[in-house]
Parts: C-alpha cells; sequence; structure tokens
C-alpha cells in the first residue's frame, strides 16, 4: 500500500537539506582525516629512512672502530713498500755485466778477439738507450771487422744494438799480419735486468 | 547546485594540491635525502669491509712482512756498513780467484733522484781470467747487500809466462739511508755574501751519529 505523506513539502525540504549538510560535513572531515592519515604515514616513511640510516651509521662506526684497532698493522706493510720502493729505484737501469760479457764472449766470431773493453750505464736521455760500450779489438783481416759488427747487431745479443767501427788499421803480431779495431755500440734496455723482481721478496 | 559542486570540487583539488606541496613535498625531500645519505653510508660500509679484509690480511701476513723487510733492509742497511762489504768483497775475490787490487770507497752522498737514499760510490780494480772476473761479477749482484755495477772496463794483458790476464775497473754503488756524518745546519738567517744557505738537502739520515763532529 502506498504511503501516504501528509506534511507540508517544507518539512521534506528542510530534512532534505540538513541531510545534504550532514553528509557534507561527514564529507569534509573524511577528507581532512585522510589528509592527516597521509601525513602521518609520510612522517612514517621519514622516520623510517632516518632509522635506516641512524642503523647504517652505527654500523660504520663500528667498523671504523675496528679499522681503528687493526691500523698498526698496516704501518709493517707501508714499511715493506716504501722500502721496496727504495730498491726499486736503486736498481732503475742496472746493467748484469756478467751475462753481457758472457753473451760477448759466446758471439764472438771465432777469428776476432777483443783487448779491451769499456761499459757504462748512463740515464736514459734516448728512449731505449741506457748505456754505452766501447771496445778496441784484433782481428786477422778486414772481413773479421765485418764479421765482428754482425755478431754485435745479431738477434742473440738483445742487450747491444747500434754497432760500429771507428778505426780499422792493419799490423803485425810476431810474424802474421792483423787489423786493429775501435768499435762501439750502444746499451739497450735489452740489457737492463729485473734484478729488483728478484730481490725483493714477494708477500703474497 | 551545479555550481556549488564545481566550487567544492575545485576547494578540494586546492586544498589537496597545498597539502601536497606544503606537507608532503618537504617530507618526501627529507625522505630522498635521508636515502641518498643511506647510499652513502652503504658504500663506506663496503670500502671499510673491504679495508679490514686487507687489514686482516696484512695481520695475518704479519710475520712474512717483518721478514720481507728484514731482507729489504739487509739490502739497503740503515747505516753504511762499509766493514762488512770490504769483508764481503774480499771474501768474494778470494772465492772467485780475482786479485783484489784497489777498493776506493767514496763517503755516502744524497741520491740524485731525491729519494731518501744515501749513495756509496765504490771503485775496484781486479785482476784475474775472464771466467773469474765473470764469477765476480755475478757475485757482486748475489751479494746480500744490493751492490749495482755502473761501469766495467777491461783491459787484457800477457804475463811473462805467456798467459793472459785481464784487469778489470769497476765502478759501483752501494745504499745505505744515513749519512756518514751528521751535517750542521747553519742558524737560521745565516747568509753568506747576501745568499741564504740553502741545508734541505744536507739533513743527517736516521743512522747517522749525532755524536761524531766533523
Amino acid at each position: 500500500m502506498r504511503p501516504i505523506n501528509l506534511l507540508p513539502p517544507e518539512v521534506a525540504q528542510e530534512r532534505g537539506r540538513r541531510r545534504r549538510v550532514a553528509i557534507a560535513v561527514f564529507a569534509a572531515f573524511a577528507y581532512v582525516f585522510l589528509l592527516g592519515v597521509g601525513v602521518l604515514y609520510w612522517n612514517g616513511r621519514v622516520d623510517a629512512a632516518r632509522d635506516d640510516l641512524d642503523a647504517q651509521t652505527s654500523i660504520n662506526q663500528s667498523l671504523e672502530r675496528e679499522v681503528t684497532e687493526l691500523g698498526n698493522t698496516a704501518d709493517v706493510r707501508t714499511q715493506y713498500e716504501a722500502k721496496a720502493e727504495l730498491v726499486r729505484g736503486a736498481l732503475a737501469i742496472d746493467v748484469d755485466w756478467g751475462i753481457l760479457l758472457n753473451d760477448l764472449a759466446r758471439l764472438l766470431p771465432p777469428r776476432v778477439w777483443v783487448e779491451t773493453f769499456n761499459g757504462t750505464v748512463s740515464a736514459e736521455s734516448i728512449p731505449g738507450v741506457i748505456g754505452q760500450v766501447s771496445f778496441s779489438g784484433v782481428g786477422f783481416d778486414f772481413p773479421d771487422v765485418s764479421a765482428w759488427l754482425r755478431a754485435l747487431d745479431s738477434d742473440q745479443f738483445a742487450g747491444i744494438t747500434g754497432p760500429w767501427v771507428s778505426t780499422v788499421s792493419q799490423g803485425i803480431i810476431g810474424v802474421d799480419g792483423v787489423v786493429t779495431f775501435s768499435s762501439t755500440a750502444v746499451l739497450t734496455t735489452g740489457a737492463a735486468t729485473d734484478r729488483a723482481d728478484t730481490l725483493i721478496p714477494e708477500v703474497p | 547546485m551545479r555550481r556549488v559542486a564545481i566550487f567544492v570540487l575545485l576547494g578540494v583539488l586546492l586544498a589537496t594540491a597545498a597539502w601536497w606541496f606544503f606537507l608532503i613535498s618537504p617530507r618526501n625531500a627529507s625522505i630522498a635525502d635521508l636515502q641518498d645519505e643511506t647510499f652513502v653510508a652503504v658504500d663506506t660500509e663496503q670500502r671499510l669491509r673491504v679495508q679490514i679484509r686487507q687489514l686482516q690480511d696484512i695481520r695475518d701476513r704479519e710475520v712474512e712482512y717483518i721478514a720481507a723487510v728484514g731482507q729489504l733492509d739487509a739490502l739497503i742497511p740503515d747505516r753504511p756498513l762499509l766493514e762488512d762489504f770490504i769483508e764481503q768483497v774480499y771474501a768474494l775475490a778470494n772465492d772467485t780467484g780475482v786479485e783484489l787490487q784497489t777498493l776506493s770507497p767514496s763517503v755516502p752522498a744524497a741520491s740524485t733522484d731525491g729519494s731518501e737514499l744515501r749513495e756509496i760510490a765504490v771503485s775496484g780494480q781486479i785482476e784475474g781470467e775472464f771466467f773469474e772476473i765473470l764469477g765476480f761479477l755475478f757475485g757482486l749482484s748475489d751479494m746480500e747487500r744490493l751492490v749495482r755495477v755502473d761501469s766495467v772496463a777491461l783491459s787484457a794483458s800477457t804475463e811473462e809466462d805467456g798467459t793472459t790476464v785481464l784487469s778489470a775497473s769497476i765502478e759501483m754503488r752501494l745504499f745505505t739511508l744515513a749519512d756518514l756524518l751528521p751535517i750542521v745546519a747553519p742558524t737560521t738567517g745565516e747568509e753568506t755574501d747576501g745568499e741564504t744557505t740553502n741545508t734541505t738537502a744536507a739533513e743527517p739520515g736516521p743512522g747517522a751519529n749525532p755524536e761524531v763532529e766533523p
């Protein structure tokens, strides 16, 4: 059965207006509440980020204390590295003359002998050149001097390059005719040793 | 009614925007800053952990490092120890069969490379056969003390009995960390002919004897 409302229509309008106002007030409170919840949520995120940072800072402080406690042990390594560096500096451009002279004796042509040898290490003014050697020698004839130059310039003699003969002159030893010559060459980095690497004890 | 709804909607949008810009954005900025600082701190933690591992490794190998430093000290001693060197060279000459004729050590001088090294230039004259001299040169390289040979001059001569003998002139360098004598630094402001004396390179080394006066 259909309900019959005998109240004047103004009453119904007033009720409707009150209901809308109530809804609006409720919505406004809900809206402000949501904004407040949002602020609280973001405050929580800030606090969480700050806690993370504090925790990380605490870990780092603990590790720094450990580093400080272990700091003295690094001194011995620093000392080792400093002394090793001194040895490397002292052996910069070091030539193993024993090996050089041994190679020279091994590669000497059969009809040539050396009477004087002079070798000097000097500062590396030209890249790859670390010194100079000079010889005076004797051969039986001029081709022997050529053989001497070829021997010095051969690949087997890595430490010497640029051989040159400045004078060759005929002479006599006893009853045999000979040629005497003066020769020079430069020492290359091939003659340098790696003695520093050998002498510096390796600590794995 | 519709106009009111539009105004309300606009008001809500404005309030939300204000809420975002005035309340949330500063917090987001703080979070970003804190996260950046945390990332930096995490990097620092990694670096510290690597450093600790290295230091622990050094601590575990401390004995080996001390032994190595001892060997390096023997190569370049704190004091000139010329007496030991002369004995060692004499023994080497006897072992290799060469005749040690002269040995001329100079006093320690500062290294030209600007390091704390002091160099002792030594000239030596020996005589012997080729392989004896070779043995002597190899022996110098193998000495417990660091000896570097800068120059070798050989000349052959024939003895009365017909044997060939080589005479070798060797320029060597030893190294140490101390001057022989302490260098007395001039008093502050001392000048000679209007020029201030520079004593920077003439400071005594760690092993110099302070009681010996020149």
